[in-house]
């Protein structure tokens, strides 16, 4: 009952590499649904010589992508969702008609706990040299590592904001409530963290908390 | 962020959005990790994979887990060979095999009985007609969908097509996470899924499947989910596995307590955790609606401490045997990794702590009486 090998049309009309002297670039397909990220690595990648073959947003119909393309090195943002698809195709190859990949950076224990940290993932065919595979992944990491620590920044800068806002309200409704100077509420604030040993705007959102509560517990 | 302001360790925790995600969620919910002096940041994880390789370099503490999965990356299948160790398992059964209308269609023409009375060996007679039938006609062989290789889906998969006198090679494979199982069932790309709960329940919901076969149906008690470490991190920290195990344990034992499931309900299906319907998580943890008529729908999911949480007690040898010409691992390397991965010992250690200091009053497991969860 077993089938015999699928016969996808694309598959063979694909153009062999050059022989000789020229040393065919390296073919990469791209997948990350971040278009700023993709389009940085696309772009670093394209100046140093790579052939990007696709850059998608999706890795929806990741097997006829595969097929089409031929990739020899795919990069994908690790927390895609087809990250399973792709590890069984490593596993179980002869059950799909797609080019049989390996991960890339699973033999480099440090490269895979800096591609991991920073989202990304690499799979490369069989028989393609390992060096230039490391180092076009090494660019697309960069790429992703800048990212993760905009995104990073971006987001402590958030929290920040979002504590200033959180202690500005409760001194507005302290100093609105208690009759207090804004030194004063600031004061109250200080000593209400000291006491309960927690940050100033955890002191801040148990005061919002409260007042809410006595607001309600009025009414 | 509160790192500076506790004495508590602050241990990240990768979970993926499943009902058996339940001990790790109701612990946090209840204050079960602050009971053992833990702090847990909870993170819900998209693919298995994903989730195993933050667990390999250290992104997560620890992770809930595919019972096989910690045994095959010791052995380097399929990731870098890192050694992982469970010493708590996090429950039994949960899976349904879920197929297309069409399909249900093709099964039952061939004599496949309804849900209520569906068994191995009547669903697998009956699948073997379908494909069969369909390789004479040379149809398209039929996409069948496992939520990751190394899975105790994958092996029930196999085990219904040994039923049917099949193999592996009958059909033709497709590995998705869990939670796009729905999605793909709706739009064809896939004839049928085997994943857990409550993707079954989603996919019924939206008319897009119908239920084949519970897990349960196919392998009792089927180990399903670990509490996973890698041996690095539990000799870092012994003692934060241990509080971590401890912890969980409540949250086992709580699990199977009356009326507690009712409550996970609520608290799995708020939006910082599985964000899904209440309606969609009810029939796995509560054995209701449309499981309500099987024998087996009691024991759709089992908690609790006892012989279900002994991570050793889940017949590993079956995960090498039951994915065998599909995922391969040798013999003799298999056999020598099992104790190293499987920790009975560690288990054992946190039972006798468990029932010594922090067993709560009135908290007799209640694993051996059937019906225990209150539905």
């Amino acid at each position: 009952m077993r089938r015999g090998p699928a016969t996808d049309p694309n598959m063979s009309s694909r153009d062999e590499p050059p022989q000789g002297d020229v040393v065919r670039p390296l073919g990469v397909l791209l997948i990350d649904d971040l278009p700023e990220r993709r389009d940085s690595v696309s772009r670093v990648l394209t100046e140093a010589g790579y052939q990007i073959h696709a850059s998608l947003g999706s890795a929806s119909g990741l097997l006829a992508q595969l097929a089409r393309y031929q990739p020899d090195l795919l990069i994908m943002e690790l927390d895609s969702p087809d990250r399973d698809l792709l590890e069984s195709l490593t596993l179980i190859a002869e059950l799909h008609p797609t080019p049989i990949l390996f991960n890339a950076v699973r033999a480099d224990r440090e490269l895979m706990t800096a591609a991991v940290r920073a989202g990304v993932c690499a799979y490369q065919s069989h028989g393609l040299d390992t060096e230039r595979a490391q180092a076009a992944i090494a660019l697309a990491l960069a790429q992703f590592e800048t990212f993760q620590s905009l995104r990073q920044q971006l987001k402590a800068t958030q929290e920040q904001l979002e504590s200033r806002k959180l202690v500005e309200r409760a001194k507005g409704l302290l100093m609105a409530h208690q009759n207090l100077s804004e030194a004063d509420a600031h004061a109250l604030l200080r000593k209400v963290a000291m006491d309960q040993g927690v940050r100033l705007e955890q002191a801040a959102a148990r005061v919002l908390n409260k007042l809410a509560n006595s607001q309600g517990a009025k009414r | 962020m509160n790192q500076g302001l506790t004495k508590h360790p602050v241990l990240t925790l990768g979970y993926v959005r499943l009902t058996d995600a339940a001990p790790l969620i109701v612990a946090q919910e209840l204050g079960f990790y602050g009971k053992y002096d833990l702090a847990v940041t909870l993170v819900r994880e998209r693919s298995w994979a994903g989730l195993r390789d933050k667990l390999t370099v250290g992104v997560f503490d620890a992770a809930q887990m595919l019972a096989p999965l910690p045994l095959f990356a010791s052995a380097g299948v399929g990731s870098p060979p890192v050694t992982m160790l469970s010493g708590l398992a996090l429950g039994r059964n949960g899976n349904a095999i879920t197929v297309s209308h069409a399909l249900a269609n093709e099964l039952s023409v061939a004599g496949c009985p309804a849900i209520e009375e569906a068994q191995l060996s009547s669903v697998g007679h009956a699948l073997g007609q379908v494909i069969r039938r369909r390789c004479e006609a040379q149809r398209a062989p039929l996409r069948l969908a496992t939520v990751h290789p190394i899975a105790v889906h994958t092996i029930q998969w196999g085990m219904l097509l040994r039923a049917a006198g099949l193999g592996w090679g009958d059909v033709e494979w497709v590995i998705l996470p869990p939670e796009q199982m729905v999605h793909a069932l709706r739009d064809g790309t896939i004839d049928g899924f085997n994943a857990g709960s409550p993707w079954f329940a989603g996919a019924i919901a939206e008319g897009s499947g119908v239920l084949l076969l519970t897990g349960a149906a196919i392998w009792p008690d089927a180990p399903e989910k670990v509490l996973a470490v890698t041996e690095q991190w539990h000799g870092q920290h012994p003692q934060w596995h241990s509080q971590l195990r401890l912890a969980l344990m409540d949250a086992l034992a709580w699990l199977e307590q009356p009326g507690a499931r009712q409550q996970a309900v609520e608290m799995l299906a708020l939006p910082r955790y599985l964000d899904l319907p209440a309606s969609w998580l009810r029939p796995g943890l509560l054995g209701v609606d449309m499981l309500a008529a099987l024998p087996e729908s009691r024991r759709f999911h089992r908690f609790g401490i006892h012989e279900c949480s002994d991570p050793a007690a889940c017949d590993p040898e079956h995960f090498v045997s039951g994915l065998a010409g599909l995922v391969d691992i040798d013999g003799d390397v298999a056999k020598k990794l099992i104790p190293q991965v499987y920790r009975s010992d560690l288990y054992h250690a946190s039972l006798s702590v468990w029932h010594g200091e922090a067993a709560p009053p009135n908290n007799a497991c209640s694993m051996h009486r059937d019906g225990a969860n209150d539905a």
